[in-house]
């Protein structure tokens, strides 16, 4: 069973490490654990800040995964639940 | 970070990445994008690199590279390049576009290119790392490697944790023009303020304040928060920089929006960037202090 805070921490953590993200004060809060969403787009993660997440997930947690599947998962929640899946199956 | 293994998509995105940061557009062209060689994710996002390259002109600018340093390469255009541009990348390394979609907007037959990077997120209060302690000190170790006297005139910009940085070069070099875009002063900056001075610029620029004749503006995306309140910082201590609006935006990849990346063959979208460096940046003469709709 996996802890589903688990997984949150680690997405917020892979967008706080994104070089091209650019958080708003309303982003900071929800990174800091607030309820909340943020999509991708607002925090400014084009193409290259997708491209730059699929690294650091291949990295820090051997989640392989494109950046077309990234922007497919659109927000925060959306990564969330995708490395939920990653750590209950390892898929 | 560690590097992922080449054969994965995060390792084909690295060498994209890193191809998009530094090649001229000559040696993008070169690169065999149709068979084998380059993983399938490289040469799929370098496709991309190469139509927006035409955004910039319809044939291939002649630059030359040279690595200066670990944190900055020099690109040499034509003999008669007499006007040195020096471009401070953001966080990602780059001019928010690919270096060469960027340098297909600047004439090689007048221009050399200095892209500067700062990938500690210090916002170069620093320095350029491997290129002394602080600005000042970088231009010092950049003037021993480039004949700066042989330009007839020196320009800075700078995008996003580069802008200040491009602002403070510009009045220290004595440059005509030096842009942000996307820019704020380090004291506004989350990565930037951990464990840093971020008063470093300001006590460099401050006793040429007063005489400074280099014309400053920053350039910001009308509908982000983030963006206004750097600009807000920026005037604070850089009192002549001019806030420029790109109206009808929220994006804080401001050159990327304005040379109208993320459109598609059917639906292209408008390449705005092309004017803005022709009326501010390329100008002997800045045309106005607004930005054309």
């Amino acid at each position: 069973m996996t802890n589903p805070s688990q997984a949150r921490k680690i997405a917020t953590a892979a967008l706080r490490a994104n070089p091209v993200a650019q958080f708003t004060a309303d982003h900071l809060a929800i990174l800091d654990g607030q309820p909340g969403d943020i999509p991708f787009a607002e925090a400014g993660i084009d193409s290259m800040g997708l491209m730059e997440l699929s690294i650091w997930l291949e990295v820090e947690l051997a989640l392989s995964i494109t950046a077309g599947e990234l922007a497919r998962l659109h927000s925060l929640s959306g990564l969330e639940a995708r490395i939920a899946r990653h750590l209950r199956t390892g898929a | 970070m560690n590097q992922p293994p080449g054969h994965t998509p995060a390792g084909a995105y690295r060498v994209a990445i890193d191809i998009e940061n530094h090649f001229t557009p000559a040696e993008v062209n070169a690169l065999p994008l149709f068979t084998g060689g380059l993983p399938r994710e490289t040469r799929r996002q370098l496709w991309k690199t190469r139509r927006m390259m035409r955004r910039g002109h319809p044939s291939l600018r002649s630059y030359q590279r040279s690595e200066t340093a670990r944190n900055a390469t020099w690109y040499r255009g034509a003999p008669t390049a007499d006007r040195l541009l020096v471009v401070f990348c953001g966080t990602a390394g780059r001019p928010m576009i690919p270096t060469p979609v960027f340098l297909q907007f600047i004439p090689e037959t007048r221009h050399d290119v200095l892209m500067l990077r700062d990938p500690t997120g210090n916002a170069y209060t620093h320095g350029v790392p491997g290129l002394g302690n602080d600005l000042q000190e970088t231009l010092n170790h950049l003037a021993g490697r480039i004949d700066f006297t042989r330009y007839r005139e020196t320009r800075a910009l700078g995008v996003s944790s580069g802008g200040a940085a491009a602002l403070c070069t510009g009045i220290l070099l004595g440059s005509t023009l030096a842009l942000s875009f996307g820019g704020r002063h380090p004291s506004c900056s989350r990565r930037a303020r951990t464990g840093n001075r971020t008063d470093r610029f300001d006590t460099l620029v401050a006793p040429l304040l007063a005489e400074s004749g280099t014309w400053l503006a920053n350039f910001r995306a009308e509908n982000h928060p983030a963006d206004e309140e750097g600009a807000r910082s920026l005037r604070a201590t850089l009192p002549a920089c001019r806030d420029l609006v790109v109206t009808g935006t929220s994006n804080h990849i401001l050159l990327a929006e304005l040379a109208g990346q993320g459109g598609s063959w059917w639906r292209p979208h408008r390449n705005r960037l092309q004017t803005v460096f022709a009326n501010f940046l390329l100008a002997d003469r800045p045309a106005s202090d607004t930005v054309a709709p």
